[in-house]
């Protein structure tokens, strides 16, 4: 062992395969999700070397031949850096003198113990892990020491004793980033069948890095800019079952009311929900408890007369808001921009000649529609008008904006594309018979969905300009709403004959109807995960939940820390 | 063509061509760092003479692959376990030797290999029984009924 002393940089520690260690449940029930012994992300760095540059040593206990075998593990996390020393180390070899480094350590049992860095107790082992192991040390704490001196001296073979076969179990043949990939291949049914295998098999199939890769192989990734728990496994759990309730349309509603004539506008997310009416206000509301938190209007400003921008002397008919600001427009021709989480009204944009019928923005603009049959372009930050796009012949009922792409749909029946750099008109897209009321572009800006009075919605290939199917008489009347949910593939559609439906994107097959539990029109429907809100001439705001009850649905969803 | 020697961990020396032999990235950054040296072996201590060759043997067959996606997370690794038919039957060998395989895929770092092999392995595993993976790998149930019965609740949920 004299060679690998004094070669420092060959920092040693024994296999990976200690760490799959015992778990707590012998004495306390399964560990909390969020409590996982084995987390991978956090301790593979400390775990592949002492020092972080070095390769490490591990044992492997073959059963078959009941030999040992050392391997020097690369850390595949870090390649350039591990490479390196390996190199280093490689090109000791080749200057000669240090062969004898495998043949000392793949000796005598007694060996092992001298190894440098390397305590053959539960301590050691602790030190090595370093303070990321958190809380799992202390389950690890009681049970290392049996465990690790199994694997070490020879007791691997005696686990086996009495299981006819000639397999190896790979917890003791491979380092655990090897387990780990060779897990994130599984589907969560197998994964499950892992857990009941054996005490290693439980903690490695439990990894919430292994259930990251079977969530998105199942469900696609999610939106990097949502703040996610990072228990992947639970959040399986709670998507399977969430899709179930979606399935079957098992929801839990609730009524807002506070306005006092139609709503025609709603956006929400995890925290709120933002409504607009022909009440003349926005008004905010608490999407947990249902709480009306803030109203937004001349007849609510806390301090009269203080704002110079002042409120919407007309209908509230469209909205939208992201982190810092709320843009609303209104049948009094104008739309105002408030800043968040004040809502404090900083700015008018008086261009269009007639009721703004929709609004939408990105980092850069906002682009609002008309009943005076034009579309502008603003400039988000200063509110400057760009550009104004015409080409309809009737009002333009509906727009979106998703890159530098701008869909409309308007009362003359058509779609039309724009590129909203120069303002061209890229494409129009004909094919509804009567007018259009509604219309979203996916993300990807391959995909528009269109309704309007000729009850029909259809899907169109923006690139081709081809309609890519036609969901005839998707409503009894005029499809006054439509929400596109990409990442879920499906469409929520709300409609002057009272009901909300959901369709899947796919093929435009029906997989959900709510008729008539709106009094009147549905005027807005949106959807996301968890939640249908919709909102109806009846003045109300109706929420169908799907998640109520779910287990661990804070791991999927964290609550967010204030409102506003 | 360009050839290097390389040296197994039971003294065998094999003459490989510099291209194949780069398809691990190990020996590549090696050869890179320190110049060849046609006539001195590389010694490749963690990986036996019958180990060696088999990479080896892949390496030849995929000699002409691109490189793979620098991307850690693309989706074509993680999805599928898909598996090519030359690969398949390549990784037709007894599990003694599909698992050295793994490692020395790892050691080396050829990234595609390894990626074969833990399919593989996911292969053995998937839509099995906790019964049937452990006769699959010789593993023994160290688990009481009692905490079976503990885990079996937990994950009731996967079950409706």
């Amino acid at each position: 062992m004299g060679d690998a002393s004094s070669t420092p940089r060959l920092r040693t520690r024994i296999s990976t395969c200690a760490r799959f260690t015992l778990t707590r449940i012998l004495r306390d029930p399964p560990p909390k999700r969020n409590d996982t012994p084995l987390n991978f992300t956090e301790n593979i760095p400390n775990a592949v070397s002492v020092d972080g540059t070095g390769p490490y040593l591990r044992v492997s206990n073959n059963v078959q031949e009941q030999s040992r075998r050392l391997w020097i593990v690369q850390n595949r996390r870090d390649g350039s850096r591990t490479t390196s020393s390996i190199r280093t180390w490689l090109l000791k070899f080749r200057i000669g003198g240090n062969e004898g480094q495998t043949k000392s350590v793949t000796g005598p049992h007694g060996g092992f113990s001298s190894i440098p860095g390397q305590g053959s107790h539960a301590q050691g082992k602790e030190r090595a892990h370093g303070s990321s192991a958190g809380n799992h040390r202390k389950a690890l704490g009681h049970l290392i020491p049996s465990g690790f001196g199994t694997m070490l001296y020879g007791g691997g073979g005696s686990r086996h004793n009495g299981v006819v076969g000639t397999g190896t179990d790979i917890m003791t043949v491979f380092p655990t980033e090897i387990i780990a990939q060779i897990l994130s291949y599984l589907d969560h049914k197998s994964l499950l069948s892992c857990e009941l295998v054996s005490r290693y098999w439980y903690s490695a199939a439990l990894s919430s890095h292994v259930w990251r890769n079977t969530f998105e192989a199942e469900y696609g990734k999610l939106k990097p800019s949502r703040l996610y728990g990072r228990d992947w496994k639970s959040m399986f759990e709670v998507k399977r079952s969430l899709n179930r309730r979606w399935l079957k349309g098992q929801v839990n509603p609730t009524y807002l009311r506070g306005h006092s004539d139609s709503v025609y506008c709603v956006q929400f997310d995890q925290e709120k929900i933002i409504t607009g009416s022909r009440d003349r206000t926005v008004r905010v509301w608490d999407i947990a408890t249902g709480q009306c938190l803030r109203v937004i209007g001349a007849s609510h400003d806390p301090r009269p007369g203080s704002s110079t921008i002042g409120y919407h002397k007309g209908s509230v008919l469209c909205l939208q808001f992201d982190d810092r600001i709320l843009v609303t427009g209104s049948s009094d021709h104008t739309c105002i921009i408030y800043s968040l989480p004040d809502f404090e009204p900083f700015l008018t944009l008086q261009g269009h000649r007639m009721g703004v019928l929709d609004v939408c923005f990105d980092e850069s603009h906002i682009v609002s529609c008309s009943k005076d049959t034009s579309i502008c372009v603003w400039e988000r930050s200063t509110g400057l008008l760009l550009n104004r796009l015409r080409g309809h012949e009737g009002p333009v009922n509906a727009v979106q904006l998703r890159g530098n792409v701008v869909a409309s749909a308007s009362g003359d029946a058509n779609i039309k594309i724009w590129d909203i750099e120069n303002g061209n008109c890229m494409r129009t897209l004909s094919g509804h018979t009567r007018g259009l009321a509604c219309i979203q572009l996916s993300e990807d800006r391959q995909t528009v969905v269109s309704g309007g009075n000729d009850q029909s919605i259809r899907v169109w290939d923006v690139d081709s300009g081809h309609l890519r199917y036609e969901i005839r008489d998707a409503h009894k009347s005029l499809v006054r709403s439509l929400y596109l949910d990409s990442q879920n593939e499906r469409i929520i559609s709300g409609s002057y004959d009272q009901s909300v439906r959901v369709w899947d994107l796919k093929e435009g097959k029906s997989l959900l109807n709510f008729p008539r539990w709106h009094g009147s029109w549905i005027l807005a429907a949106r959807a996301d995960d968890r939640r249908i809100v919709s909102t109806s001439q009846d003045s109300q705001v109706l929420v169908l939940d799907f998640s109520s009850g779910i287990r661990g649905l804070e791991n999927m969803f964290p609550v967010p820390s204030k409102i506003i | 063509m360009s050839q290097i020697i390389l040296l197994s961990s039971d003294n065998v020396e094999m003459k490989v061509d510099k291209e194949v032999a780069e398809r691990s990235i190990l020996i590549k950054n090696m050869l890179e760092d320190v110049g060849e040296t046609p006539d001195q072996a590389i010694p490749i201590p963690n990986v036996n003479e019958g180990v060696l060759r088999k990479v080896i043997e892949w390496c030849e067959h995929h000699r002409n692959d691109p490189p793979p996606p620098a991307d850690e997370d693309s989706d074509s690794r993680k999805k599928s376990t898909d598996i090519e038919e030359w690969d398949q039957k390549f990784m037709q060998v007894d599990q003694e030797m599909l698992f050295e395989i793994i490692l020395a895929a790892n050691y080396l770092d050829i990234k595609p290999l390894l990626d074969v092999g833990c399919k593989t392995v996911a292969n053995m595993i998937k839509g099995k029984s906790p019964e049937e993976i452990r006769k699959t790998f010789n593993i023994q149930n160290d688990f009481t009924p009692e905490e079976e019965d503990q885990i079996r609740r937990e994950n009731e949920w996967a079950e409706e």
